[in-house]
């Protein structure tokens, strides 16, 4: 027992190394692919977006990357704006939703029947197909920008929430925690010293997953029609809209803007699994 | 006076760890108590500390059993001191969790200045055991519970530890119940020893 503690304990091996170097290169990717989307977004002026009808449905070109719309409208400006979009949608919904998972986590940590009601809750939402509520509450509160961040933010907290719980639990039976209340410290002042640092690299983590997961559902109810109104330029409105045009075989309308919603999504993801790996093998 | 006034304990329905057991420590008086391993004493400190409820009896220090909100003036110092220490804070962190902040004291303890800034996983044991007994002699301590204080210590940081610990328990008159099953060392240390199994009926599963 004492001498793996001794091994455990032993600065981080060669192949450790490297590999939270080879992460922390994903990670610097990442966010240069992330910033250059959003920069590069800022940079395009309403003419790009204008209604051009001597260009209609053009295909990919050096002029056009992405091709141009029934309204001759450039479809690489558009995407880019729908990205962005998507992205604030996203970060905002994500936030809210650790927000609201970490607030019920803590009170599951507070005594058995809030943590029973948490549980139950939790397990209430879950029950309920993901899409479903989603749809209810983004119609409930209005949909538009408000709805779909609504319904976001209050869809995807409870399987974060289950996680967190099982961490602040496991946090909660640590020796070191009796002893701070032996000591005479608070409830709140264990919540903040003892639990939050512990929790912190899972937030972090749980927040970058989140994202890709609120950006795709963000798409798909707006897709379905119960999000964005037709006028945003959100990727969801614009591959529904496509739909119409793709048997006239327009096909650029759907596959670009799809796929760099796909390729957006999948740096997130690479960014949250990325830190993970860091904080797994971090020495501290 | 710390006593403990007939308290029974065992683990759901098994079979009683202790029954009716008495106790008294004194302040500034340093108590050995002798047992075997599984005897139950490590769950007899921890209930004197306030950790467990005893199933029977009641622990008064100092003529009152009611210190529920504030800090314990019974602490314990576990056996291990990597368990009782949150891996993510700095030492310094450690030395804000209670109210302690004479640095003469820390040099006494043998406790060095640049350890501060470090983490648990960069020190030894035999180090962060002194950072747990620092905390432990909280300004609001009366009395401290050793639990195997220094059993997985080399014998030289042993006497290191129990010499500064022995003096400045002297300084503020705070009574030490040492545990161990090393009765040459509590020999040693205490002005009375005391066999575990002497103090209750039924002690432990060896009986």
């Amino acid at each position: 027992m004492s001498m793996q503690r001794i091994d455990a304990y032993a600065t981080p091996t060669k192949s450790n190394r490297s590999e939270r170097q080879r992460a922390w290169t994903r990670i610097i990717l990442a966010l240069l692919l992330l910033a250059g989307i959003v920069v590069w977004a800022l940079l395009i002026n309403a003419d790009n977006l204008k209604v051009n009808l001597e260009g209609r449905n053009t295909a990919p070109s050096l002029a056009h990357l992405f091709g141009t719309d029934w309204l001759g409208r450039d479809m690489f400006a558009r995407t880019l704006k729908g990205l962005t979009l998507s992205l604030a949608v996203g970060m905002l919904a994500a936030l809210s939703s650790t927000g609201i998972a970490l607030f019920f986590s803590l009170l599951s940590s507070w005594n058995k029947w809030l943590d029973d009601m948490v549980t139950w809750v939790t397990d209430l939402f879950l029950s309920i197909p993901h899409i479903v509520t989603l749809i209810l509450l983004s119609v409930a509160v209005g949909g538009g920008f408000k709805g779909v961040v609504v319904g976001l933010a209050l869809t995807h907290w409870p399987r974060f929430t289950r996680l967190l719980r099982a961490e602040v639990l496991q946090v909660k039976e640590a020796e070191y925690v009796g002893v701070s209340r032996q000591l005479g410290r608070s409830r709140l002042w264990i919540a903040r010293h003892h639990f939050l640092p512990h929790l912190f690299p899972h937030l972090l983590v749980g927040f970058l997953l989140l994202l890709p997961h609120a950006i795709l559902h963000e798409a798909a109810i707006t897709f379905l029609g119960f999000g964005f109104s037709t006028d945003t330029p959100a990727i969801g409105v614009i591959l529904s809209e496509s739909m119409s045009y793709l048997s006239t075989g327009l096909w650029w309308l759907a596959f670009f803007p799809g796929l760099a919603l796909v390729i957006m999504v999948s740096i997130f993801e690479l960014l949250g699994r990325s830190i993970r790996r860091l904080a797994e093998t971090s020495s501290g | 006076m710390l006593e403990v006034k007939g308290i029974s304990f065992r683990y759901r329905k098994g079979q009683w760890l202790f029954k009716d057991l008495h106790l008294t420590v004194k302040p500034g008086e340093v108590v050995g108590l002798f047992g075997y391993s599984g005897a139950g004493k490590s769950t007899m400190a921890q209930i004197m500390a306030g950790y467990k409820e005893p199933l029977e009896g009641e622990i008064i220090v100092d003529g009152r059993t009611d210190y529920d909100s504030n800090a314990h003036p019974v602490q314990l110092v576990w056996q291990h001191p990597e368990k009782v220490i949150n891996p993510k804070w700095r030492m310094k962190k450690l030395m804000t969790e209670a109210t302690v902040s004479d640095p003469a004291f820390l040099t006494a303890l043998g406790i060095k200045e640049e350890w501060l800034n470090r983490y648990p996983s960069e020190l030894s044991g035999g180090e962060l055991q002194r950072f747990a007994i620092a905390r432990a002699l909280a300004s609001s301590t009366k009395y401290l519970i050793a639990d195997e204080m220094t059993t997985m210590l080399d014998a030289i940081t042993q006497a290191q530890i129990w010499h500064a610990v022995l003096k400045l328990a002297a300084q503020r008159n705070i009574g030490i119940l040492a545990i161990s099953h090393d009765a040459h060392l509590l020999r040693r240390i205490s002005d009375r020893t005391i066999d575990f199994s002497g103090l209750t009926s039924c002690s432990g599963p060896f009986d």
